[in-house]
């Protein structure tokens, strides 16, 4: 156990823990936009900065990746970190327009008005939840980013027809802005996000559509299943009705 | 060339090699690196090899024993292509192929000076025949570029005969790691890629690390436009830096290093192999150097094409085969660095430094610059200045000296306005600061900083609104578009920017600027979002007359911004000589010949056109 305050309150963290992950468990609010518990803390939507004092000296850190350490006091909330905050969000909504998303975290950190030019630049807002999701969990490396400054975008490889990707849905799930849409009609699961387009599969045993070709592919490579086991989805499977 | 396997092997090779030196005391050497290529000295030095051969010499001599020598830069780029002729030094410049016979019979071969050739004075005209005489070099301390000239970088018995590799000797065979590292730190070294963090502290925590393998690594990225000293120094004299990294190497434990280059420096990279080659096949890199037990080897490593695949995590990445991006580093890379290994990463310029701290003591080199930075540091000063290229000065050195008594001042009869140190992401500083000490924490407490040492000179014709939004452009660019508030805060300060210069914006956005500026700095991942702002902080701290004048009068007092200035004609001057209204591209320009002339300012588009082509001056910025 590590002990630590934030803002003011005395808590016991775990070793090795996130200062993110300390304050959530103490009922703390820290805002985050590209953090999630499913892949590892990337540090660059910034909206998790807290003050870290530590022998004397105050500094800027993210939350989300930095570790707890005996006797840090934790400020979550000065004006500094306000302000910080405030001007962050406000320049994600002056790229990509107010999005319901955005907009109900503004009305939490207390964004009045928006003092930047809105450019409606894009409405992705490069948190790299999706790629990380899709390297670190999918394992499949279908998407990546390209370009730098402004022309920073998440791109599948080549623009051209997506190979890797597969069709799984796992970026969708996890982008905070749900700018990833997925379409399924006749049997196909289309992310036109991706250039993917998909066949679906029906369950052998109550014919519904349960996932993409790719995916069963995926986990035959890895787990040499048969197809009596692969084609059954999980409801299915589940309640052990079988082929 | 012989294998060196221990100590007595590289004392001999010294002695032999020192002697046989000695026997061609004359000889002519011309820069030939990058900058000076450019400027003809390739031409000049085939030149001076033909008339050499032509009176019966072996221009390249054998061995040491050279009479024309391409060496590393002297660093007086306006004087390019130079040429010296040594014992005495005597100083050549422009020198053109043509000149080469000259030199040859008569400076060479009879002593004779060729007066058309020398430098003058520019207060006195008078000619300055040696290079030690001439105001440029005589207030500099020339510590790290010392071989500049009088070594060919490309060999390596030519860096031995003059003393290389004797730091390397004295720290393997005489002193203890630990020693090593004690030297350094007492040396208060700082590093030279821009941070100034203490080398030595940074050395102690590596060498204090239990791991199977640790790295050093040489940044030689050098992505600064303008900045070219690390290239300089790596063409000029490769084995400095690569002595540096054994003798840092050995103090740390590491095994391994790299030198990473950046990819638009060909020549840069082509000698620091060499250098490496020689180096492993002269037995000192590789297995059991000098007989010590100690192993270590160094590899190429080539940089990123980005100015952020400098910055330390993000180099390592690269290194690693990753995208060139960075990343929190609340554990530094002397405990996890490359591959997760203990790493020690400093600058080309901080590695040269390395034996001559080992071959002179800390307690000599205690003796140059301040008390909390010690040495020298080269800077390249370029813009509105008389003498430009690359000085090297003490650490402490003002503003003032540098521009004035080296660099001669102004070039034009312009006034000094401004000078910008620190990089892109320095910041500009005003007259009034001219005697300031150049110095880390000086210049970090005036709002810029000490970078990799570039140092731009401002004349009274820069708008400063101009100059800040023109390095925010180039940092938005160059972010690479991590975090929120470098990527897109960078952007918005260089919209609000624009719009001052074009007189469209308020009090507010000026407000709205400054609190963007400082949200930019706290809250960007890596240094460069962090430096970013700035030149825009500095340029509100010490010129903000200017950003109101543009704000609220609508005015640029520099007569730069073109949405803000009118042209007007001097009728006392105008000739009505028509030369300015036939090239005007928009026909803005009315009067007939002979007649005063007159600039419907509804119609001009401000390309300045007409200014430029009058030839009695008659055209000015209102
Ligand atoms: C955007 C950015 C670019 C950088 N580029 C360079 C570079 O080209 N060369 C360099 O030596 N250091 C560069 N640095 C500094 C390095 O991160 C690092 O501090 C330095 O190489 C450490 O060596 P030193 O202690 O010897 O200075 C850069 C830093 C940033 C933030
Ligand atoms: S698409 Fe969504 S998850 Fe992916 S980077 Fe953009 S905002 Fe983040
Ligand atoms: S500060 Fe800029 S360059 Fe550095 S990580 Fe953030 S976006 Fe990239």
């Amino acid at each position: 156990m590590v002990k630590i305050t934030i803002d003011g309150k005395k808590i016991s963290a775990k070793e090795g823990e996130t200062v993110l992950k300390a304050a959530q468990r103490a009922g703390i609010f820290i805002p985050t936009l590209c953090n999630n518990d499913a892949v590892k803390p990337y540090s660059a939507c910034r909206m998790c900065l807290v003050e870290v004092a530590k022998n004397g000296r105050t500094k800027l850190v993210t939350s989300c990746d930095y570790p707890v350490e005996e006797g840090i006091e934790v400020n979550t909330n000065t004006e500094r970190i306000q302000r910080d905050r405030k001007v962050i969000l406000e320049l994600l909504i002056a790229r990509t327009g107010e999005t319901p998303e955005l907009k109900k975290l503004a009305e939490k950190v207390g964004v009045k008005e928006v003092r930047f030019k809105v450019r409606n630049f894009d409405d992705c807002i490069l948190c790299g939840l999706c790629v990380r999701v899709c390297d670190e969990v999918v394992g499949a490396h279908a998407i990546g980013f390209r370009g730098r400054g402004m022309e920073r975008e998440v791109v599948p490889p080549f623009d051209v027809e997506n190979e890797q990707c597969l069709a799984c849905g796992a970026c969708a799930e996890i982008c905070p802005v749900n700018i990833i849409d997925i379409f399924e009609h006749d049997g196909t699961r289309e992310l036109p996000k991706w250039h993917k387009k998909s066949r679906l599969v029906a369950c052998r045993v109550c014919g519904k559509y349960f996932a993409t070709e790719e995916e069963i592919e995926m986990i035959r490579a890895k787990t040499g299943l048969p197809d009596e086991i692969l084609y059954v989805c999980p409801d299915c499977r589940e309640h052990n009705f079988t082929i | 060339m012989r294998s060196i396997r221990k100590k007595e092997d590289l004392l001999n090779l010294y002695e032999n090699l020192r002697k046989e030196r000695e026997k061609q005391g004359k000889f002519i050497s011309v820069c030939v690196d990058t900058g000076c290529l450019a400027t003809g000295s390739g031409a000049v030095f085939s030149a001076l090899k033909e008339e050499i051969a032509k009176a019966g010499l072996n221009p390249e001599g054998e061995g040491v024993k050279k009479i024309l020598r391409g060496t590393g830069s002297l660093g007086f780029d306006s004087e390019n292509p130079v040429v010296v002729i040594y014992p005495e030094k005597i100083f050549y410049r422009k020198v053109r192929p043509g000149d080469a016979k000259y030199i040859v019979h008569k400076t060479l071969l009879n002593g004779e000076i060729i007066e058309r050739l020398l430098y003058k004075d520019p207060e006195t005209n008078e000619p300055i025949p040696y290079l030690d005489d001439i105001p440029f070099y005589k207030h500099q301390k020339r510590l790290l570029l010392a071989n500049h000239g009088i070594i060919d970088p490309l060999s390596i018995e030519e860096y031995i005969s003059i003393g290389g590799y004797q730091a390397l000797l004295k720290a393997l065979t005489e002193m203890e790691p630990p020693q090593i590292v004690e030297e350094v730190k007492k040396s208060k070294l700082r590093g030279r890629g821009g941070a100034g963090f203490p080398t030595g502290i940074k050395w102690e925590d590596a060498a204090k690390r239990d791991s199977d393998i640790k790295y050093v690594i040489c940044n030689a990225d050098e992505g600064d436009p303008g900045a070219y000293m690390d290239r300089s120094l790596l063409e000029g004299d490769p084995h400095s830096v690569v002595e540096g990294m054994i003798i840092g190497a050995y103090a740390v434990g590491a095994s391994h290093g790299y030198i990473y280059v950046r990819r638009e420096y060909p020549k840069a990279l082509e000698s620091a192999t060499k250098a490496i080659e020689d180096a492993r096949e002269a037995g000192l890199l590789g297995d059991n150097i000098l007989g010590t037990g100690f192993s270590f080897d160094i590899e190429i490593a080539r940089g990123g094409g980005a100015f952020v695949a400098g910055e330390s995590t993000a180099l390592m990445a690269s290194i690693e085969g990753k995208p060139a991006e960075p990343h929190t580093k609340y554990i530094h890379a002397t405990q996890a660095g490359l591959y997760s290994k203990p790493t020690v990463l400093n600058n080309v310029e901080t590695w040269a430094n390395v034996p001559i701290i080992i071959n002179k003591g800390a307690d000599w080199y205690g003796n140059i610059g301040t008390e909390k930075s010690k040495g020298t540091k080269i800077f390249s000063l370029v813009g509105a200045v008389k003498n430009s290229g690359l000085v090297e000065v003490p650490i402490g050195t003002t503003l003032r000296e540098v521009i004035f008594d080296i660099g001669g001042g102004i070039a034009s009869e312009k006034k000094f306005k401004a000078v910008q140190t620190g990089g892109p992401s320095g910041g500009v500083l005003p007259e009034s600061l001219l005697d300031m000490p150049i110095d880390f924490d000086t210049l970090t407490k005036a709002g810029s900083m000490m970078g990799s040492g570039g140092m731009i000179i401002m004349d009274e014709h820069t708008c400063m609104v101009d100059v800040a939004r023109y390095y925010i452009d180039f940092l938005s660019k160059e972010s690479c578009g991590k975090c929120t508030p470098c990527r897109e805060g960078l952007r918005q300060m260089l919209d609000i920017l624009t719009r001052i210069t074009q007189g469209e914006a308020t009090m507010d956005d000026l407000d709205l600027l400054e609190e963007l500026s400082y949200v930019v700095k706290d809250a960007s991942l890596c240094g460069l979002g962090q430096t970013a702002p700035n030149p825009v902080l500095s340029t509100l701290k010490y010129f903000r007359d200017e950003y109101v004048a543009h704000v609220r009068d609508k005015h640029c007092p520099a007569g730069v911004c073109a949405a803000l200035i009118e042209y007007e004609i001097i009728p006392e001057k105008c000739t009505g000589c028509l030369a300015c209204k036939v090239r005007c591209p928009v026909g803005a320009i009315e009067g007939e010949k002979g007649e005063v002339h007159k600039i419907d300012p509804d119609k001009c588009i401000r390309c300045g056109i007409c200014m430029e082509v009058c030839t009695f001056d008659a055209v000015r910025i209102k």
